[in-house]
């Protein structure tokens, strides 16, 4: 019990160093940091979720830019308030990845990547194809900005980033949340054995492919969320903000962080993205250094960053249940 | 009523007809042996029954409702229960969240109702099932190992925890394959006791493919023997260990 006190600390004191960070940076540089790390550890959990019931997505940029579409078609067209849609902006996406993932999740893992790279660039192409819905290559500019009220005062996200961290971060803690949640329950056990053993699973009554689905419209769901904070927040919303190359630094974030945890895909984000400040001096060779990365990381870190204590705590625990195991069978019969 | 009943069950690979026309009748509470040379098509005629692969054609009924082609998560629930030869255990889970995992579709309990519960409703949750949990794992005196992952149990433990989860999920008829393969004397008895326990207690129907002919002859009050994907003799064990056919499938003619 002890143990679980300190663990609860941790986060908290993130937490309140998070939510003071405004107070003293204004500037709209880190402000503008902290905010897209906050929508891509976002989409990075819903990639590790998806990754525990044995599917590798690269399209998570897509899903995310649904929601941001959704929100500025809704906004600019239907002159819909904020906060209508914004759930909306969730439901959208996850209904796609729903009827993705219906033909989708039947294959087997590797399929189901190439099937999302498809679907990055096919989608990619909708953005620029139908001009009608989506406003081609040009987008969608200005978008107007939410129009919320907290007690009576009208919040100013037109005039400065801080409103739009808070909303990001208020986000990216219910995510943190649902997948902490999840993933700690016994429902984060079973899709762990989505992932490895599926035909032992499937013996227990379980229907494997309803829980990939479940987990799938889950992750898209946040993200469309996260793409309704991002599209006014950026004020254009355009098909070039959302690659397949975004969708592997996402994937990449979360293998290098440790895919056996959430906090590995948060670790892994927040990795990546210190990563990717540093190396915006050197834009002709990041796909080298990623690649020099993602080699080390495999070869000598397969439980990532985060799986590096969890590797070492397995392995003092497994030396002393053998110890047991000895001991019992040497005096008794079990 | 049989309690499982295959009729005519046919199954054709491209150059290889794996199963043919096999019929076959086990009844509440009995144990059927299933037994042949190795390539005789016994894992296939299981993946053919737990609604691993289908058909080519003829027909499964259970329970007296033809089920053939059903999927396997549909077969579990109905009562249909099959276990594997190597992959016994979730090997990363503790043994506890084995079983516990085991539990999950019969605990009732699906994503929203995890996901909604309220910290006092999750612990009595948890602690219901858990309790469950350890009561089965205690059949086969495995409780004192609850918390270790299942993976550095050795192989008789592991082959005892395949038949707790699958008692977890409440069988009515129990696919046995080869649950005894690589085990010594003492582990058979106790993995076989608990097999019994579970057919006596429960009136589970069993079936068991196994290549260790005592325990096949000692256990197994009918027996089904097969080779080349056909059925060429049945009945008691002292029926099927005289049959000149069944002599000769394995030891080869004169």
């Amino acid at each position: 019990m002890k143990s679980q006190k300190w663990q609860l600390f941790i986060p908290f004191i993130i937490l309140l160093l998070l939510i003071l960070v405004p107070v003293f940076w204004h500037s709209p540089r880190y402000l503008s940091l902290f905010n897209l790390l906050f929508l891509n550890i976002i989409l990075a959990l819903g990639v590790f979720s998806l990754w525990s019931v044995g599917m590798i997505n690269a399209a998570q940029p897509v899903f995310f830019g649904l929601g941001a579409y959704t929100v500025a078609i809704l906004l600019v067209r239907v002159h819909m308030p904020y906060w209508l849609a914004f759930p909306i902006a969730g439901i959208i996406p996850a209904a796609i990845a729903g009827a993705f993932g219906f033909v989708a999740l039947k294959m087997k893992g590797a399929y189901f990547l190439f099937l999302t790279i498809a679907l990055c660039e096919l989608i990619g192409w909708i953005w620029v194809a139908w001009k009608g819905l989506f406003r081609g290559s040009v987008g969608f500019y200005p978008i107007p900005q939410p129009e919320i009220k907290i007690f009576g005062l009208k919040v100013l996200f037109s005039q400065s980033l801080v409103p739009y961290y808070y909303l990001a971060l208020i986000l990216a803690v219910i995510t943190c949340l649902f997948y902490f949640k999840i993933h700690q329950s016994r429902i984060g056990r079973v899709w762990e054995s989505v992932g490895k053993h599926e035909d032992l699973l499937a013996n227990t009554g379980v229907s494997v492919f309803a829980q990939k689905e479940i987990c799938f419209v889950a992750s898209c769901f946040f993200a469309g969320l996260a793409g309704a904070v991002y599209a006014p927040y950026m004020t254009i919303v355009s098909p070039t903000q959302f690659t397949l190359w975004q969708g592997i630094w996402i994937v990449l974030g979360v293998l290098v962080g440790g895919i056996f945890s959430p906090i590995g895909a948060i670790v892994g984000t927040v990795f990546m993205a210190v990563l990717g400040v540093f190396l915006t001096r050197f834009s002709n060779t990041q796909p080298l250094i990623l690649g020099v990365i993602l080699v080390f990381v495999l070869l000598f870190m397969p439980s990532g960053l985060f799986g590096v204590p969890g590797r070492v705590i397995n392995k003092i625990r497994d030396m002393a249940p053998n110890h047991n195991i000895e001991k019992e069978e040497s005096g008794k019969r079990f | 009523m049989p309690i499982l009943k295959i009729e005519k069950l046919t199954k054709k690979f491209v150059g290889l007809n794996a199963v043919t026309d096999l019929d076959l009748e086990v009844n509440q509470g009995q144990i059927l042996g299933l037994i042949g040379p190795n390539g005789a098509g016994k894992t296939t005629t299981f993946n053919l029954i737990s609604g691993a692969l289908s058909p080519t054609s003829g027909r499964v009924i259970f329970k007296g409702k033809d089920v053939t082609g059903f999927k396997t998560h549909v077969l579990a629930r109905m009562g249909l229960v099959r276990t594997f030869q190597l992959a016994t255990v979730f090997q990363d889970l503790t043994v506890l969240d084995n079983i516990q995992v085991a539990l999950h579709y019969r605990s009732g309990e699906g994503f929203w109702r995890i996901l909604l519960a309220t910290p006092a409703m999750a612990r009595k949750q948890n602690a219901r099932v858990r309790e469950n949990a350890m009561k089965l794992l205690d059949l086969a005196n495995l409780g004192q190992f609850a918390h270790h992952r299942a993976g550095i149990l050795p192989s008789g433990h592991q082959k005892l925890m395949s038949i707790i989860i699958a008692l977890a999920v409440e069988p009515e008829l129990l696919l046995l394959d080869e649950p005894v393969s690589g085990l010594n004397s003492e582990e058979i008895d106790i993995l076989m006791s608990l097999v019994k326990t579970v057919r006596n207690e429960r009136g589970t129907g069993i079936i068991m493919v196994e290549h260790n002919m005592k325990v096949v002859m000692d256990t197994c009050e009918q027996i089904v023997v097969i080779n080349f994907g056909q059925k060429i003799a049945e009945g008691t064990p002292e029926q099927v260990s005289s049959d000149k056919k069944v002599i000769e499938a394995y030891l080869g003619s004169e």
